[in-house]
This record gives C-alpha cells, sequence and structure tokens, in this order.
C-alpha cells in the first residue's frame, strides 16, 4: 500500500490549517521535491477553500481528504457532501486580461487545473468526489 | 509563517522582502501592512520574493489588487526573484504580464524608473 495520508475535518478555515500544516509535515516525511510539495499545498488549499466559501447544502459541514504517494504521481482525492459541483465545469480563466481588467479572485480553478495532469469528478450517492492527480 | 519588511536602499522605491508562506493565514497576517507599505504610499514597488516558499491565489490577489491601486497614481510594481515552483504560478495566472518579474535590483530601476 503506497504512503497515505487521510483526514475528515470540518469546513473550516481554521480546521483547514491544521490539516494543511499536516500534509505539509507528510510530505516532507515522504521526501517529496520542493516543486511536488508546492502543487499538493497548491491544490489542497485552491479546492478546500473553494469548498469554504462556495459550497451550499451540506449536512455534515465535513470534508474528507485523502492523499496517495503512487508511482511518478500524487493523487489528492477529495469528498464533501454539498450540491453536485464539477469544477471542471468551471469557465476558461483568461491570464492574457490586462492587469487593469482584472478581479483579485477567480483565479484559483485555473491555478489547480495548470498544475495536475489529471481531474476527474464523480458524484458518489449525496458526495462529490475529486480525485486530482500530480506528477511526482 | 510569513515575514514582511521593508529593506530601504532607495527614497524613490518602497522596496519589500516578503518570506515564508502567503496562504489564508499568511495573507490575514500580512495584507493590511502589505496594502499600507504599497497602495498607500503610492511609490514604485520592488518586491523581493526570494524567501517566498509558497503563494496560492489569495496572495496572487494581493499583488494585482496594489498594483492596481499604484497604476493609479502611475508607479508601477515588480517582483524580485522568486523560486522556480513560484514563478511557475505566479506565470500560470499571467501575473508577469502586469507585474514583471525581475532578477536584480538594476533590472528592476530599468522598469520602474524607464526614464532615468
Amino acid at each position: 500500500m503506497p504512503p497515505t495520508f487521510q483526514r475528515t475535518f470540518s469546513r473550516n478555515v481554521s480546521d483547514y490549517l491544521a490539516v494543511a500544516g499536516e500534509v505539509e509535515r507528510f510530505c516532507a516525511e515522504n521526501r517529496l521535491r520542493t516543486a511536488v510539495s508546492f502543487n499538493v499545498a497548491l491544490v489542497l488549499e485552491e479546492m478546500v477553500l473553494n469548498l469554504i466559501d462556495h459550497a451550499v447544502g451540506s449536512a455534515t459541514d465535513r470534508l474528507d481528504v485523502r492523499i496517495e504517494l503512487q508511482p511518478g504521481r500524487v493523487v489528492l482525492v477529495l469528498e464533501d457532501d454539498g450540491v453536485p459541483f464539477d469544477p471542471r465545469s468551471a469557465p476558461a480563466f483568461d491570464k492574457s486580461k490586462p492587469l487593469d481588467q482584472r478581479g483579485p479572485r477567480g483565479m484559483g480553478i485555473h491555478l489547480v487545473r495548470s498544475v495536475t495532469q489529471d481531474i476527474a469528478y464523480e458524484r458518489v450517492g449525496s458526495r462529490n468526489r475529486l480525485r486530482l492527480a500530480i506528477a511526482n | 509563517m510569513i515575514q514582511l519588511t521593508e529593506v530601504h536602499l532607495d527614497d524613490r522605491i518602497t522596496h519589500l522582502a516578503l518570506a515564508g508562506r502567503v496562504d489564508v493565514a499568511g495573507l490575514h497576517a500580512i495584507d493590511v501592512k502589505f496594502h499600507g507599505y504599497t497602495a498607500a504610499r503610492r511609490r514604485p514597488t520592488l518586491v523581493d520574493l526570494s524567501g517566498l516558499e509558497f503563494i496560492s491565489s489569495l496572495g496572487m490577489g494581493m499583488f494585482i489588487s496594489c498594483a492596481q491601486s499604484l497604476r493609479r497614481f502611475n508607479a508601477k510594481m515588480v517582483l524580485l526573484n522568486p523560486r522556480p515552483e513560484v514563478e511557475e504560478a505566479l506565470k500560470a495566472v499571467g501575473i508577469d504580464q502586469g507585474i514583471p518579474i525581475v532578477r536584480s535590483v538594476e533590472e528592476a530601476h530599468r522598469i520602474l524608473f524607464p526614464a532615468s
């Protein structure tokens, strides 16, 4: 079985930060390269904060995260019981837009797309399951 | 852990050094201070990112917001020497097109003061 990190936590910033610190230590203990650890932290932060800010309809307000170190890649699985949301359906981001015409938000999902090899989404019963693969 | 310090090299510019992690916690710790050093001063700004280990979209939004404020007063912001993974993330959203990434203070000065 590959090295795996797994936690369930409440959908709030305080609990997320505690988990993010544990993930950072998990990456260090498993000697992931700096760039890979950076991408894992980036994907986790963008997707979890997106759920904290925008997800509605959750009965439990709980999030499940699992990180598996598979050969050649890191797979991050994020589950919640909010209303169905497939981040792959988010509109394309125009990175050529001039600075003066930009807002300070709206870059997160594009960043996630840019550092992942693959994003898979499925609705499993009443839960969203997002699977994101990062090259290692 | 995040650290924002001012480096005094030149009275004409605001020279800052940002080190550590600009995640959601880091942003809350420095956002007001960063705006105070940059947007409120309305001076050309150089931000040394060589000690920056992590940045998410929240931190990038802070850069965009402050650079927009500076532009309204004809002042620019440049980013100095980000680590490769930070630079890659900044470029992934095209921040470098509006906030140039430079390799030296001299290069920064040429962008901040093009006529001098």
